[in-house]
């Protein structure tokens, strides 16, 4: 197929990206960690770790334990700080030439609209993620103003996500994409009030809350007793989570959820993903992304699609 | 962009050039792995992918064992030239990875990263060296390039190595010939040996540091050798050493497992408590798949 030119090219919000790949935030770190192994400058854009206000230091191990086609972990946001991060990290990050895409996370609005402030000074972000979602810690916020403490994600509640994204929309300029976790019975109608609060996309999915137990101890297998199931196992829960939400909302949708190869990710674009994110298989091979982007591209020339945009929620039903 | 002249950590395709089974469920594996093998540090690990399938789903960390000087069995030009191109693990058949692993044969590939991590320090050391080296089960299986390398360091000095070596039963008690051939003095201990009496090797040090060191002194009275404990096996036994160490406070450094994902110390899946220098009420988490696995003893919070 010599002469056809392939257009991988997409856009989330304000930030172009020369491919739809991406890598999914706290599996690749800050970029640096994999800078021996992979060409970062290949990937359609980097997010990072979540950073939060001040530094964390994340759950007791054990951390992570194994489980049929996929991780549970429960890291908790070990993170050094927005500070630490700005002076430590964001230099090499900015140097790569890829699109920065900086995850912020915390426990309440307010958190996330200090670190906001904050990153709005800073040159080289693209956009920010906001980590509404993780798991593995547990969230305050007020609903009826009643204090709501325990396993609660602001992400599990459609008010508190409009608010917040709506408080960060009115002091930055920068992209906004929000981050859903799938332990809600609605996750369409979460995004629904992201975007109403002005978010530019949608991030999901982030992991499903899980456990396992050693039977010999009676022991948690995580040192935070629950934690997130990512990998292969959670694909068709993330993949009808993307096409729920993608025919309820009228925003990008980076589609994630144990993506492990090129295949899986044009199933997410299929159903509706302008981008997808590569999470666990960044473990099992560093250079997942890579690879996916070129399994993206032999699949459009041979199919004769110029255009990845064509495949965007091209899912053929038949009719009866 | 970093060069490749400066890459510390590779990805390659690594040909097997033998499995062999060295006891029951413990197994030795040779592997043509050049680029990996050249930059190998004791201590450090590869990390192997045992198959392409979704499970088990992450690689498998194994120690280096040992790097061999062989001719590449790929090239000709080699033949004369010996160039250090194998790596060798050993390790046990825990579960359903390392249960793959013992399946491989001749000829088939691993896709594997390294070397990873932070090994063994041997440059902040006094030298000549009176290393003791004290293994848990497998993790008999770094010690064995540690000797070798300790051995190598500096070549004229006289280092004496004593090798402490524990496992639950006589046939799990690997690697002694290895020792004995570099010129370490082996001692054993047997959980269920036959005598019925239960020696555990933290039992060999403990009687080991209250007698004499190599050099017929107490520690700490003027020996010509330096004292260094180097360890590797099950949590609880590195605990162990790390305690009776209190009372001799000998610098010793401890080789850490912990359940990994990444590998590159990106996920911060790892960690292990560490004590804060600055406050000791406090601690930090540092990163046994970046940071480690190697440790100081005593910067280890049990």
């Amino acid at each position: 197929m010599a002469g056809i030119k392939i257009h991988l090219e997409t856009k989330i919000g304000r930030i172009k990206l020369k491919n739809p790949v991406m890598v999914a935030s706290g599996t690749f770190g800050y970029g640096e960690e994999f800078a021996e192994l992979v060409d970062l400058k290949e990937i359609g854009a980097i997010v990072t770790k979540t950073i939060t206000l001040k530094p964390r230091k994340g759950n007791p191990p054990p951390r992570i334990a194994k489980s049929p086609c996929g991780i549970l972990n429960a890291i908790g946001l070990e993170n050094p700080g927005v500070e630490d991060f700005i002076k430590e990290k964001l230099p090499f990050l900015r140097k790569i030439g890829v699109p920065i895409i900086v995850s912020i996370g915390g426990d309440e609005i307010k958190e996330f609209v200090e670190l906001t402030r904050r990153l709005n000074k800073e040159d080289g972000i693209s956009g920010l993620e906001l980590n509404i979602s993780c798991p593995n810690i547990s969230q305050q916020f007020t609903v009826n103003s009643k204090q709501k403490k325990g396993y609660g994600l602001i992400s599990q509640d459609e008010n508190v996500t409009y608010k917040l994204v709506k408080a960060v929309r009115s002091i930055s300029s920068l992209t906004l994409i929000t981050k859903l976790s799938p332990n809600v019975s609605d996750i369409a109608s979460i995004g629904r009030a992201a975007v109403k609060g002005g978010s530019n996309a949608l991030s999901l999915i982030n992991t499903f809350s899980g456990m396992a137990i050693d039977i010999e101890t009676r022991n948690p297998r995580l040192g935070n007793i629950i934690g997130g199931l990512s990998g292969p196992a959670i694909k068709p829960l993330a993949l009808k989570a993307v096409w729920e939400t993608a025919r309820a909302v009228n925003a990008p949708i980076i589609g994630m959820g144990g993506i492990m190869d090129w295949q899986d990710a044009l199933e997410f674009i299929i159903v509706g993903a302008t981008a997808i994110a590569i999470g666990t298989a960044n473990f099992t091979n560093p250079r997942s992304a890579i690879k996916i982007i070129n399994g993206i591209e032999s699949y459009l020339i041979k199919n004769k699609i110029e255009s990845i945009q064509k495949l965007k929620l091209s899912l053929k039903i038949k009719s009866e | 962009m970093p060069e490749m002249t400066m890459q510390k950590m590779l990805q390659i395709q690594a040909k097997i050039i033998s499995n062999i089974q060295v006891a029951e469920n413990y197994f030795k594996m040779c592997l043509d792995a050049s680029a990996v093998a050249q930059k190998a540090e004791p201590g450090q690990f590869i990390y192997v992918k045992v198959n392409d399938k979704y499970d088990p789903l992450l690689r498998r960390a194994f120690s280096v064992h040992r790097i061999n000087q062989q001719p590449s069995v790929n090239s000709h030009q080699l033949k004369n030239k010996k160039k250090i191109n194998q790596i060798e693990i050993l390790y046990k058949v825990k579960g359903i990875g390392t249960k793959i692993l013992s399946e491989k044969e001749k000829g088939e590939e691993l896709d594997i990263l390294g070397p990873l991590g932070n090994g063994f320090n041997l440059s902040a050391i006094r030298y000549p060296l009176s290393a003791i080296l004290v293994a848990g089960g497998i993790g008999v299986a770094p010690l064995v390039f540690l000797a070798k390398k300790i051995y190598t360091h500096t070549l004229n000095a006289k280092h004496q190595i004593l090798v402490l070596i524990g496992a639950k039963t006589k046939q799990e008690i690997l690697c002694i010939k290895d020792f004995r051939d570099l010129g370490c003095e082996v001692r054993i201990a047997i959980e269920n040996g036959a005598s019925g009496k239960k020696v555990l090797v933290t039992d060999l040090l403990k009687e080991y540091l209250s007698t004499v060191n190599p050099e017929g002194q107490s520690y700490g009275t003027g020996s010509q050798l330096s004292t260094v404990i180097f360890a590797c096996g099950p949590t609880p036994m590195l605990k162990e050493i790390a305690k009776i160490n209190q009372e001799y406070k000998i610098p010793c450094q401890v080789s850490l497992e912990e359940k990994m994902a990444c590998g590159v110390g990106a996920c911060l899946g790892c960690v292990v408590k560490i004590a804060n220098r600055k406050d000791t009420q406090k601690f930090i988490y540092k990163r046994v798949c970046k940071d480690g696995p190697v440790f100081e003893a005593q910067e280890i919070i049990w």
